[in-house]
């Protein structure tokens, strides 16, 4: 499970992040919304200790991700391209990577063929590197590594855009079979709210670095978020017409 | 939009992100600068006098104008290492109706506002004056330092064209290189050369206007050449390189490191970086370039005096890739940093498995160098002194000091408009790297001689590689320290 604790995240005087507590339990499906600016990647880049937290701390399964290293094990991530080598090839990559877990090359080939349907063929046997491959296919690279070596916890950026209907359905897919079969929490951030309160159970928005909603998703969720997002959007007009 | 341009390179400089931090250093280069024009223009005035004072130049015209093409074949080697290509990040303007020609003129124009190509001028001006003059009259200084100015911009065109163009053609280099060869045997073995009769040439200008034409004529042509370069690739390079079709297969030779330890997987995976960016390559290269450096020195008589001097031949020879490769070191992993720290890989595994492979090219080197056995078995073992203290020494203080202020690299970049990650702070890394060995050796030469002085040097380095895993903690230390700011500095 994941722990968020006093977590504060400020540039100068900017105030960015400010969660209080939050508290994922394992096996979880969390969605994480808001408008750009809202604070989404930087809370995903605090809890994978990639920039310092002004204060507070982020745990994962009891481990502080700033003072230990033992988390890294059973955590997959893919935020964005730089998470990517990408003057490997797929193949390489996913070998590479294989070394790292400490995957057989029958563990990694029996793990790829989960994602045979992902690919198209557009990614594994052509001969290409990862910087020459298209933007979605890029992202279904990195949405596996992410998903390599057992991870108990997962934090995915965005997994959505990019991709072409087909491959949206067909990763939903994925995430759902992990979810089931393994329990792996997942933490998901999109700006298609459709997608998000479809795959997780529960969202949590942000706004201006503040959780402004926190809840299990129902029938009501999507219209819930419409309403805020649309709602946004009028106060805007109005407050442009006066 | 001329206007534009300028203001907006002025704002890319004041803005950019290393600006305060590289104060210091930009102050420093500055004063470096004008030490140097205030050097040439002194020389400059000087330089009459000294010509006619020396005993054994009968004519000082003749003279300097036989040596006048060294002087440009100088020129256009400073200028290939110094002069930077101009740039501007187009893409922006590309969409914007801004005609193309606009914008190569301006980067064209901009590239003319440089000290190199009134350096040559500056510096023979007073001679034209005082040596010329009562001779042959003041046309003939126009004709004369016409020539000169005019062919000091062509190597400038032609510098540019050559660092865009022709510097990614093996042909083009083998051609310069066989004519430096030529040459070299010309004189070493029939007492004459090229650059001779090329020479003569600018004592002509002295009774005609014909080379003063022809350099105006050239110089036209290569700026229409480049003029008509720039538009083109101001198309070319930002629409994206389409290099997808080929995958680079040397690895693969290597493929077997991948299947066994960890370290040589990493190591793998570093080599296939170093092998598939042109940055890289150029590094790696230039490092099998440089083991043919001491064939300058070693069994010429004039240097064998001085055997300070060779202690820096020893290590610079045997380490050229480790101080040229690791200069850089952290900013090679630009935009690499998020996947090494979110993956279940232990700092120091990472640092041990990169210092093994910087020991492997040091050991390889050293390899290269073992014909200079040739020279005598002393040579061999500076070589070796050297090797040892670059392994022991020089690669830890390089890992460490590559942590200072490093750079983001854009490895995707091709060598086209490319000098990113150079600063000041590698020439000052520099120092401590070559200078560090004399700390020893001057003592101990001082009282016990040459040999024990060397043999000290390679024992230091043997220290220091004994000491390897516990430098390599220390480095892993203050990684773990400045982790954020290099994560936050080397991603683009």
């Amino acid at each position: 499970m994941l722990l968020i604790k006093d977590l504060k995240k400020s540039y100068k005087k900017n105030e960015v992040l400010n969660i209080e507590k939050l508290e994922v339990p394992q096996g979880q499906s969390f969605g994480l919304v808001g408008n750009n600016g809202a604070g989404k990647t930087t809370l995903f880049r605090i809890i994978l200790d990639l920039i310092r937290a002004t204060s507070g701390h982020v745990e994962i399964e009891g481990n502080d991700v700033s003072t230990t290293e033992e988390w890294k094990r059973f955590t997959g991530s893919f935020i964005d391209e730089k998470f990517l080598i990408d003057y490997l090839t797929p193949e390489e990559y996913f070998d590479f990577l294989a070394k790292i877990y400490g995957l057989s090359q029958s563990d990694l080939d029996a793990f790829l063929a989960q994602f045979e349907q992902l690919f198209n063929d557009e990614v594994l046997g052509h001969k290409k590197y990862i910087r020459d491959l298209s933007k979605g296919n890029k992202k279904k690279v990195g949405v596996a590594a992410a998903l390599i070596g057992n991870p108990s916890i997962v934090l995915l950026d965005e997994p959505f855009e990019n991709l072409d209907p087909t491959s949206q359905i067909r990763l939903k897919k994925i995430i759902d079979a992990f979810k089931k079969d393994r329990n792996v929490t997942f933490l998901i951030s999109s700006h298609d709210l459709n997608h998000v309160t479809e795959i997780c159970s529960r969202i949590v928005l942000l706004e201006k670095g503040l959780i402004k909603m926190d809840e299990a998703v129902n029938e009501q969720t999507l219209s819930q978020l419409n309403a805020y997002f649309g709602g946004n959007a009028v106060e805007d007009v109005i407050e442009k017409g006066e | 939009m001329i206007k534009h341009f300028l203001n907006h390179q002025w704002l890319q400089f004041r803005r950019s992100a290393s600006f305060e931090r590289e104060l210091g250093i930009t102050i420093f280069i500055w004063l470096m600068g004008i030490f140097v024009l205030v050097s040439i223009i002194s020389l400059a005035n000087a330089l009459p006098k000294i010509l006619y004072e020396i005993p054994q130049i009968d004519d000082p015209i003749a003279f300097v104008n036989s040596i006048l093409i060294y002087y440009f074949l100088g020129e256009l080697l400073m200028r290939y290492f110094i002069q930077k290509v101009p740039a501007l990040d187009i893409q922006p303007y590309l969409n914007l109706p801004v005609t193309r020609s606009k914008i190569a003129n301006f980067l064209i124009g901009k590239s003319l506002i440089s000290a190199f190509n009134i350096v040559a001028v500056l510096l023979l001006a007073p001679f034209a004056f005082q040596a010329l003059e009562p001779r042959y009259g003041q046309i003939v200084i126009l004709y004369w330092l016409g020539s000169i100015f005019f062919l000091s911009l062509c190597l400038h065109f032609f510098n540019i064209l050559f660092k865009k163009k022709f510097e990614e053609m093996p042909w083009v280099w083998a051609v310069l290189i066989s004519l430096a060869a030529g040459n070299y045997v010309l004189t070493a073995y029939f007492d004459t050369n090229i650059f001779g009769p090329i020479g003569s040439v600018f004592q002509s200008a002295l009774t005609s206007p014909f080379l003063l034409v022809s350099t105006i004529i050239l110089c036209a042509g290569l700026l229409l050449l480049t003029l008509k370069y720039f538009k083109e690739n101001l198309y070319l390079e930002e629409l994206g390189e389409a290099s997808s079709a080929n995958v680079e297969t040397y690895s693969e030779k290597l493929s077997f490191l991948g299947k066994s330890s960890i370290y040589n997987t990493l190591m793998l995976q570093e080599i296939k970086m170093i092998f598939r960016h042109k940055r890289t390559r150029s590094v790696m290269l230039l490092s099998l370039i440089f083991v043919g450096y001491g064939l300058i020195f070693f069994g010429k008589d004039n240097y064998s005096g001085s055997k300070g001097f060779y202690i820096f031949l020893g290590i610079f020879m045997s380490g050229l890739f480790t101080i040229n490769y690791g200069q850089f070191f952290w900013s090679w992993n630009t935009n690499q940093l998020d996947f090494f720290f979110t993956k279940p890989l232990a700092v120091q595994t990472w640092l041990k498995s990169r210092y093994r492979l910087l020991l492997i090219a040091c050991i390889i080197t050293t390899f290269l160098c073992i014909p200079y056995v040739y020279f005598g078995w002393d040579v061999l073992f500076l070589i070796l002194a050297g090797s040892l203290y670059n392994i022991g020494i020089n690669i830890p203080l390089m890992i460490r000091f590559s942590l200072w202020g490093p750079k983001a690299i854009d490895l995707n970049k091709g060598a086209f408009m490319n000098y990113q990650g150079t600063g000041a702070a590698q020439w000052l890394m520099g120092i401590p790297l070559l200078a560090g060995p004399y700390v020893i050796y001057v003592p101990v030469s001082q009282l016990f001689g040459y040999m024990p002085a060397l043999s000290s040097i390679a024992i230091c380095g043997i220290l220091g590689f004994t000491l390897r895993d516990y430098f390599i903690k220390l480095i892993a230390q203050k990684l773990a320290k400045v982790k954020y700011k290099l994560i936050h500095d080397l991603t683009l």
